[in-house]
């Protein structure tokens, strides 16, 4: 109990911080609970077609009679699956390469580094979207690739931080001791080198879930899901007698990755000694 | 200057290589094999399965098979839409108008509005105004384009019925001169309004911070320590220093305005590359969708290329480094 006063603490005045962690947990929250939440089933028809909100259906009913309010809280699900797990992907690979290029140095740093700036240059959204097109557009196949293609941004970031902790007395201690550059990698550079990496993360994962959704808007998400950016596809063809079908998705889709932005940032302002309000 | 240049110009090359190995490995490694790929088309008649075999020399090795992509590909020869039965380099070429109008416009305008934000933003820090804008920023940073655009149109053509719901020009009138030009610039208010709205925050953050950065440098401080007038310090010193970072994201998006803005474009049936794009997904014709990948590789590749030179030329310190 001592150790979560100690870091709530810590965050004090870090708004941007503290309320994106009670956003994201009461978030999580419902993603796990969703069965118990909904009161339809996010998949079961019913002839009560395109009905506007009402005390019924909260948010309304679409094209099929499915309710809105039970497929918003299934649809968490999704984005919180692919947006978590498609930024880890960043994250591991981010981490290891900009780790062994920053604390190498030398000729591997060079080459390591022309290959983060090759995959910066390459347009990621669109490689997404015709790899998807390609091969099938499962979640797995999405989380993936989106993984696959956003990891340098987390490469130079960490890269930056390797080569810097690689000067200090403690690495260079253990350098003396006679500790392999593989456990001096894992044991020292990463753990004290990981907070930016960890907010950027936190972005890459507003970033996933934003292109998981502009993909499944484009009918390239997973058919067997129910996901907010496939509702907003739907919701398209009757926005005019049905808007709040995409409208309500749209909102869920902009709070999602608005907590995640607002975490990131706070991670960031917590780092920066500058930032931090007194 | 010159090793700048040339290690920047290899580089853009690399770049341009990777993706063309990416674009071909794709056709090979997607599933079905590539006559069937590059065919467009589950069940190509025989002989064009042959005619493809000779042209990318399918049963050769695929070493050979890569040199004859690329010969292909240096003659400007992308391949032909199988949808559209016709070259991919004129439909690209047709549409590559009304795209980068749409998205050039948009560029221009967010990158001003969103650096004059920044600089109200910076030079407020914790006041009021600036924490308007960037609660307000934070909004449309997460918001999904494409909903932002439904959204615009729900109200604004919809429901008000003020401007028109989608398209580049009124298809019942055909307005020429003058009128013509009014009338694309009221279809262009919508989806370039809404790709402003988007891309502001982008412009607004990288400058704030940017400032920010800058005004925890040491020779702010010394001009601060010797009595400088704060907006002389201002213009002369943080505003320039400030404003690389915009320069490199402004340049990345130009270059992304060869394709234009996809999901704009479908939302407001924008006759764009990048609809056409989505299309030929829809429609499976991936001769069209290599193609409009490969332009704007080579596009992305150049623009960040002098984008960095651009860079270099302003600031001597990345030069000599």
């Amino acid at each position: 109990m001592s150790v979560i006063k100690k870091y709530y603490r810590a965050m004090e005045g870090n708004r941007a911080l503290k309320g994106g962690l009670i956003l994201l947990t009461i978030l999580i929250l419902i993603a796990v609970l969703a069965p118990f939440l909904e009161p339809y089933g996010a998949k079961k028809l019913s002839d009560d077609v395109l009905m506007a909100p009402c005390q019924a259906h909260w948010l309304g009913t679409d094209d099929l009679g499915r309710d809105v309010y039970s497929m918003l809280i299934e649809g968490s699900r999704v984005s919180l699956t692919v947006g978590i797990i498609a930024a880890m992907i960043t994250a591991v690979i981010g981490v290891i390469f900009g780790a062994v290029a920053g604390y190498f140095g030398g000729a591997a740093d060079k080459i390591m580094n022309e290959i983060i700036n090759i995959f910066m240059m390459l347009p990621t959204f669109f490689l997404v979207l015709i790899i998807v097109a390609l091969f099938g557009s499962s979640m797995l196949n999405v989380m993936i690739v989106i993984g696959l293609t956003s990891w340098p941004s987390n490469a130079r970031l960490m890269r930056a931080q390797a080569m810097s902790l690689r000067e200090r007395t403690f690495v260079r201690s253990a350098e003396a001791i006679g500790e392999s550059r593989f456990s001096i990698i894992f044991r020292y550079i990463i753990p004290n080198g990981i907070f930016p990496v960890i907010a950027n993360t936190t972005m890459n994962i507003g970033g996933a879930i934003l292109t998981e959704a502009s993909l499944s808007f484009l009918g390239l998400g997973d058919p067997n899901v129910v996901s907010w950016g496939q509702m907003i596809n739907q919701g398209r063809g009757y926005i005019v007698n049905g808007w709040w079908v995409a409208a309500f998705a749209g909102l869920a889709i902009l709070l999602i990755v608005l907590i995640f932005y607002l975490i990131g940032d706070g991670i960031t302002a917590q780092m920066n000694p500058k930032t931090r309000r007194r | 200057m010159r090793r700048y240049v040339g290690k920047r110009l290899l580089l853009a090359l690399i770049t341009v290589s990777v993706a063309l190995v990416i674009n071909f490995a794709l056709i090979h490694l997607a599933p079905g094999d590539p006559t069937k790929v590059l065919a467009g088309n589950g069940h190509p008649s025989p002989e064009m399965e042959a005619a493809l075999t000779v042209k990318y020399g399918l049963d050769k090795p695929l070493y050979v098979q890569f040199i004859s992509y690329v010969k292909n590909l240096l003659c400007g020869d992308l391949g032909n839409s199988y949808v559209y039965n016709q070259p991919v380099t004129k439909l690209i070429a047709e549409r590559f108008g009304p795209s980068s109008l749409l998205a050039l416009t948009s560029a221009i305008l967010a990158a001003i509005l969103g650096t004059l934000l920044g600089l109200v933003t910076a030079t407020r820090q914790g006041g009021f105004l600036d924490r308007i804008i960037n609660g307000v920023s934070y909004f449309f940073y997460s918001m999904p384009s494409f909903w932002l655009g439904m959204m615009a149109i729900l109200i604004f053509s919809t429901s008000l019925k003020v401007l028109p719901t989608s398209g580049m020009v009124s298809m019942r009138a055909s307005y020429t001169g003058m009128a013509h030009v009014m009338d694309v610039m009221k279809h262009m208010i919508l989806p370039a309004g809404t790709l402003i709205i988007i891309q502001i925050p982008v412009y607004l953050r990288i400058f704030r911070t940017s400032v920010s950065q800058t005004m925890t440098e040491d020779f702010i401080t010394t001009f601060r320590a010797v009595g400088m007038d704060e907006k002389k310090i201002f213009r002369r010193y943080i505003f320039k220093n400030s404003i690389l970072p915009t320069i490199t994201v402004f340049g990345i998006n130009l270059a992304y305005t060869v394709m234009g803005s996809a999901l704009i474009e479908v939302v407001f049936a924008w006759p764009g590359i990048g609809r056409m794009m989505l299309d030929a997904i829809g429609k499976r014709d991936y001769p069209l969708l290599m193609g409009i990948y490969l332009v704007l590789s080579v596009s992305v590749a150049l623009m960040t290329m002098i984008t960095d030179l651009v860079y270099a030329a302003v600031d001597p310190r990345i030069r000599y480094k």
